[in-house]
């Protein structure tokens, strides 16, 4: 389980960070009306994560823990975290316009996205060296990759069909992923 | 050092780095604008609509000052003299626009009362789902099927869907920008001479029997049309099971001896359109900020505006 | 003045009529004790973050009043994180990562920047109480249905008898996913009734 591949593998199908973990529920739900949508928004979330799993492995590994301030975590990552995504969207509106257009708005809805900062304190929780931590980074993208532009296949099926009124929009977007994480039980276990 | 002077310290270090690097940041990757792409989008009509081809005005405005277009003749819902004063921005003379308006029809009677229903159809209402499960509303492969894609991409509210199951266009609020003659699957709407008196209404390229039996007012490919046009204006243009006619607006005088002609019925005599196209000011908005949220539906703080502004 | 108090159980519930927050109500739901518990760690974050920010929202600049924000909330949830680790470790190790993500949380925040940006200190408190209590009402509501038909008990203790075979993919993400759509269902049908009365 603690090998570096097998980190990934349960990353994305065991623990899927939104079908088992809940982390970034919220922009799951909202952006997942529409295909090109959610391609934008995975492109953008698996870029900040890796970033920000990065520099708050250095912070806390750098900072915090040489003066004994581990307990101020939670407020030096959302802060961190804050300050990169603004750098990364003025960096990317300068020199990749292209990039910008594609995935800039959906910047500033990652910063509050809880997946980026649970990312982040789970690393510090289960005391991750870098490459582990990196490597959780990246599967937790590409879960949640995996799992949104699946649903939002689905959900652009299922928002054309004729449910009853009020089952439509949020109550069968729920059901349709409670079916998916059915889906990925099948998976647990494995290590 | 006691552990609370400690984490003072650190946290207003680590604070003061954060807005030093953001405000050093925010003065070397910041971005020049063209102030001509400003004065540019001021006048071309924001309505974003998508009928010059690129996504929105702004993009447009983009790709006049890169040079990308020459000038804003691709739109269509602009006013000449405001082409002619983006051209003087761009420091050009602009070219004389058409001067005639072109509008949209549908090549399509099939209405409900007319066409013979072979099934009922209890899927996807949306014009591409049917037309690539079923092929055709009825027994007309051809035909409209009245679920609105023309409707959905019109910016301008110019489109309906009628009591009977057809587009109805206001031509008030249509800008002749083309959106809707895209967006059909059947390929029914074609943007043509708004003076122009003689239209077909029909898109069935089948002829005789199985033509007839279809709906009531389809074309049979028989045609007397072509034969008796004085001007010459109509050619048969031929398909797999049959033909359709094709008329040439730049020959067409509206005399309509084809409408008198026509065993069918489903060349008719319209009324041209004399009123100049509107003003693009009227149109959908773009769906931004709440609007463009999932949970628009149901959520508070929207009702509560929407109270508020009563 | 109770105006203030009573919107955030009925009228104006974070849960099921705002719609945020939903990523907690899934994860601690699981069994009542950690629905009640998410709800008072989340009630306290809430009031002082909204007490706080409304004192100091005047000598506040406007282009940094997010960070501000930010750092009251976050400097609350580290309080509660303490004090959760001291005296209610089994429900701190059982909440998990979910406690630290108060932070984050939609309601915290948008309370802060919708409510207590531009109202007293008085009503803050209030209306922070009263979201409290409303999202500990919602979250005891889903793992009311969760924990008993999932595992036949309620706060630990086993209600159904030995008869009644547990449903466990109640219990299990997927089963919140599923009782949250039910939920929301009934929700927007009462809703709609209520709309066309």
């Amino acid at each position: 389980m603690d090998s570096t591949f097998g980190i990934i593998f349960s990353a994305v199908f065991v623990s899927n960070i939104i079908l088992s973990q809940f982390l970034g529920l919220c922009s799951f739900l909202g952006v997942s009306k529409s295909f090109k949508n959610s391609v934008g928004m995975c492109a953008a979330v698996s870029f900040v994560m890796f970033l920000a799993t990065a520099l708050a492995y250095g912070i806390y590994h750098g900072i915090l823990v040489p003066s004994g301030l581990e307990y101020l975590k939670t407020l030096v990552f959302i802060l961190a975290i804050a300050a990169l995504v603004q750098l990364v969207e003025m960096f990317m509106r300068k020199n990749m316009p292209g990039l910008h257009k594609a995935m800039g708005i959906y910047l500033p809805l990652i910063t509050t996205n809880c997946a980026i900062l649970g990312v982040a304190l789970i690393n510090v929780t289960k005391d991750y060296g870098f490459i582990d931590s990196m490597a959780n980074a990246v599967g937790i993208s590409l879960g949640y990759t995996m799992a949104i532009l699946l649903f939002s296949c689905i959900r652009e099926r299922i928002d054309e069909s004729q449910l009853p009124k009020c089952m439509r929009a949020l109550p069968i977007a729920l059901l349709t992923a409670s079916q998916m994480s059915i889906a990925l039980m099948g998976m647990s276990g494995i290590h | 050092m006691s552990p609370v002077v400690i984490a003072v310290i650190v946290i207003t270090l680590l604070g003061l780095a954060f807005g030093l690097i953001l405000s050093v940041a925010g003065k070397k990757l910041a971005v020049e604008v063209d102030p001509r792409i400003e004065q540019i989008l001021a006048l071309l009509p924001g309505a974003n609509c998508g009928g010059c081809g690129h996504a929105g005005c702004a993009s447009m405005a983009d790709a006049i000052v890169n040079g990308q277009e020459a000038d804003a003749s691709k739109c269509a819902a602009c006013a000449e003299d405001n082409k002619k004063a983006i051209a003087a921005v761009m420091g050009k003379a602009a070219a004389d626009g058409p001067k005639v308006r072109m509008i949209p029809r549908l090549h399509c009677n099939g209405c409900t009362a007319n066409r013979e229903k072979v099934s009922n159809y209890q899927g996807i209402h949306n014009c591409y789902v049917a037309a690539k499960t079923l092929g055709g509303p009825g027994q007309c492969d051809f035909g409209c099927f009245g679920y609105g894609a023309c409707a959905d991409a019109c910016t301008f509210g110019a489109l309906t869907i009628g009591d009977k199951g057809l587009p109805i266009i206001d031509y008030d609020k249509c800008v002749g920008c083309g959106n809707c003659v895209k967006a059909c699957p059947q390929l029914l709407l074609e943007l043509v001479d708004s003076t122009k008196k003689v239209f077909l209404q029909c898109n069935n390229r089948e002829k005789g029997k199985p033509a007839m039996t279809n709906c009531k007012v389809s074309c049979i490919s028989c045609g007397m049309c072509a034969k008796n046009c004085p001007k010459q204006a109509i050619t048969m243009e031929d398909g797999a099971n049959g033909s359709i006619p094709v008329i040439d607006y730049d020959k067409c005088v509206g005399c309509g001896l084809c409408v008198s002609k026509c065993p069918r019925h489903c060349l008719v005599k319209v009324q041209p359109i004399t009123a100049d196209a509107p003003e693009a000011k009227e149109s959908k908005p773009m769906l931004t900020g709440c609007e463009a949220c999932a949970m628009k539906d149901t959520c508070i703080s929207a009702e509560q505006k929407a109270a508020d502004k009563q | 003045m109770l105006k203030e108090l009573t919107k955030g159980i009925v009228k104006e519930n974070p849960l099921f009529v705002q719609l945020i927050g939903v990523c907690p109500s899934l994860a601690t739901t699981s069994s009542m004790t950690n629905a009640l518990g998410m709800g008072a760690a989340f009630t306290f974050v809430l009031i002082g973050s909204n007490i706080v920010i409304a004192a100091i929202r005047k000598f506040v600049p406007d282009q940094v009043h997010i960070p501000c924000y930010i750092v009251v909330i976050a400097s609350f949830v580290t309080i509660l994180e303490m004090i959760m680790n001291a005296y209610v470790p089994a429900l701190y190790a059982a909440l998990g990562v979910f406690v630290p993500l108060i932070v984050v949380n939609c309601i915290v925040l948008g309370r802060a920047e919708a409510f207590a940006h531009d109202h007293g200190v008085l009503d803050s408190f209030e209306d922070a109480i009263g979201m409290g209590i409303g999202y500990s009402i919602a979250l005891t509501a889903i793992s009311f249905c969760r924990e008993l038909i999932g595992s036949g008990k309620l706060f630990g203790n086993v209600v159904l008898g030995s008869f009644y075979t547990p449903v466990l993919l109640f219990i299990m993400p997927a089963g919140a996913f599923i009782t949250m759509g039910f939920v929301f269902t009934l929700v927007n049908y009462l809703r709609q009734r209520g709309a066309e009365q």
